[in-house]
């Protein structure tokens, strides 16, 4: 029997949904609190599987309580309980792949079926806990003010907020937009939060969600290069340098070697990293990825906690599928795809003869840019891909 | 005679696949599927080379369970007599008397450079039928879970031959692993399938 636990200061409320959920005690059994603090106790004595948790209570607040469970119960998932998400940020904090959010009022239906999938989710690659961009993407959508220290394997950074906007970052002796980039490609995070900001200058000069994309994209390079060396990634204590020597030229081949097939591969990825990275400046576009025509990834940047190789496998059906259609009414070499749905639609454009194009874009996607991009695009993209 | 539906359906299926989705999709299917099956099976580390034939002959080997006895043919070369899918073509050409339309296509894409076949050391000429699709990465793919001494092996499909004698040959892995196209061409003679292993260092 998995149990599960609901942190709400109404008490009422939280009445109401325990003699609700009672018609689910074949599938889970629920444990109550009225605050963080509550919540921790219970934690400390009871198994818990799941985590379903409003923000704002008196005595000890949701956010204060995730991050405890960052430090203490970092595989326990969480699913939050608010009146403020809209439905792009709803998409925006689920996306990243550790958080399920729960929009007040609650359907009792509804909640039923989202802990049946937080439960199920646990058997499956649906990350466990709470993860830091997630946990600053909560902090945006909820307008917070507050300083978060971040500490992993004995180091430690700092992100300032103020009504949701991220201020500033720093860790050792950067600041800014690098500290924030080399605070996000730390693994196993702990988090603190206070309501304090000292800061009321813009250190940081771009949205949230673009520095958490950039991130993961300079956190991907980092293990390729990694990889490439045959080494590992380099852990958080490598020095902040790590992050710019990514963008210094590469050594010179050995002397009287040939480039190695991987060298030849790397050096064969980098225009197309630089065109994909394009894509992603363009407003609302939260990945793309290049997929061979078998549905096999070649490459992606994404800011979203998906699948990536799943949704090459899946791409490369919908798009063969539309153009099978395509060959079946004579319409002759498709030149476009695209699949909309309630939070944003989904693009596939042919890539040369071998690959595809896939671009997942927000519901504030600007469709008329994406599509320029790909017809100024694609073109080199292919000859990249074919090189 | 009694015939295996699952055969038939397999078989029917592919063409369906080829049909809704086109041959470049249906052939990353396949492969997926393939891989995902060798992602199953447990890792194996045999101390020697000869340890590793022995679990052929006694039919424990991983790849073995999945294709049957292969022959080794001497510096890491096998040959293996009887294709895995020799049965379910018989089953369908006994009543349809023609494999499906679709599946030259469906070959010669797996017959196309890719990443994925490079990354298994298959396809490149070595596919002469669809189901060389499925056979090919499986084994390759198995020996991702098998060690030798400790050491990595990777598998390359050097030649295939299809029921109606006809060879196809990976004149890049041929070269790659320095195996002489003759001698493919001759374990070729007297079996269905020839692949050279190498052990990773």
């Amino acid at each position: 029997m998995k149990n599960v636990l609901i942190v709400d200061d109404e008490k009422s409320f939280l009445l109401s949904l325990e003699a609700g959920l009672r018609q689910y005690a074949s599938s889970f059994a629920v444990v109550t609190a009225s605050n963080g603090k509550e919540a921790v106790e219970v934690l400390k004595r009871s198994p818990i599987d799941l985590v379903v948790t409003d923000l704002n209570m008196p005595v000890m607040g949701g956010f204060e309580l995730l991050a405890l469970m960052t430090r203490s119960y970092p595989d326990i998932p969480v699913m939050i309980m608010t009146a403020y998400s809209t439905p792009a940020i709803k998409s925006r904090v689920e996306a990243l792949g550790s958080l399920r959010v729960q929009e007040k009022p609650i359907d009792l239906k509804d909640l039923a079926k989202n802990i049946g999938a937080s439960l199920s989710a646990m058997d499956s690659s649906y990350l466990k806990g709470i993860t830091l961009p997630t946990f600053l993407q909560l902090i945006e959508a909820e307008r917070k003010t507050c300083t978060l220290k971040i500490t992993s394997k004995g180091v430690k950074g700092f992100f300032c907020f103020r009504d949701g906007e991220l201020l500033d970052a720093a860790t050792g002796t950067e600041r800014g937009e690098a500290a924030a980039y080399t605070i996000l490609s730390w693994d196993d995070v702990a988090i603190e939060i206070n309501s304090i900001c000292k800061v009321t200058d813009n250190h940081i000069g771009k949205k949230l969600n673009h520095v958490v994309m950039e991130a993961f994209r300079i956190k991907d390079e980092r293990k390729r290069a990694a990889a490439t060396a045959g080494g590992g990634v380099p852990g958080n204590g490598a020095p902040a340098s790590s992050l710019a020597a990514l963008a210094a030229p590469s050594p010179a081949p050995a002397p009287g070697g040939g480039k190695s097939e991987s060298k030849r591969q790397e050096d064969r990825m980098v225009p197309i990293r630089a065109i994909l990275t394009e894509f992603t400046k363009l407003q609302g576009v939260s990945a793309v990825c290049l997929v061979g025509r078998d549905g096999f990834l070649l490459d992606s940047i994404s800011n979203r906690g998906f699948d990536s190789e799943m949704i090459g496998a899946i791409a490369s059906s919908g798009y063969g599928a539309s153009e099978s259609m395509g060959k079946q009414l004579g319409k002759g070499a498709m030149t476009m795809s695209m699949s909309e749905f309630e939070l944003g639609p989904v693009m596939f454009s042919p890539v040369g003869e071998d690959s595809l194009l896939v671009i997942i874009a927000e519901k504030d996607a600007n469709l008329g840019m994406i599509r320029l991009k790909l017809k100024k695009e694609v073109q080199a993209l292919a000859t990249a891909t074919s090189a | 005679m009694i015939l295996d539906i699952a055969h038939i359906s397999f078989l029917d299926m592919i063409k369906v696949m080829i049909t809704l989705t086109g041959a470049a999709s249906a052939k990353g299917t396949l492969i997926r599927n393939a891989i995902k099956t060798a992602e199953r099976i447990s890792e194996v580390d045999y101390p020697s080379f000869d340890a590793y034939l022995a679990a052929i002959e006694s039919a424990s080997n991983p790849i073995t369970i999945i294709e049957g006895k292969a022959t080794h043919q001497g510096n890491h070369l096998f040959g293996l007599k009887v294709c895995p899918f020799g049965q379910s073509i018989k089953s369908y050409t006994a009543v349809f008397e023609k494999l499906p339309d679709g599946f030259a296509d469906f070959t010669a894409e797996f017959n196309r450079p890719s990443n994925t076949t490079d990354q298994y050391g298959v396809g490149e000429g070595a596919g002469v039928s669809p189901f060389c699709a499925v056979h090919q990465p499986m084994r390759s793919a198995f020996a991702e879970k098998i060690r030798i001494g400790g050491k990595k092996i990777r598998v390359y499909q050097l030649g295939c031959k299809s029921g109606g004698g006809k060879k196809g040959f990976a004149e890049k892995w041929i070269q790659e692993t320095g195996v002489a196209r003759d001698v493919v061409d001759k374990v070729l003679e007297s079996h269905m399938c020839c692949y050279a292993l190498r052990v990773v260092e």
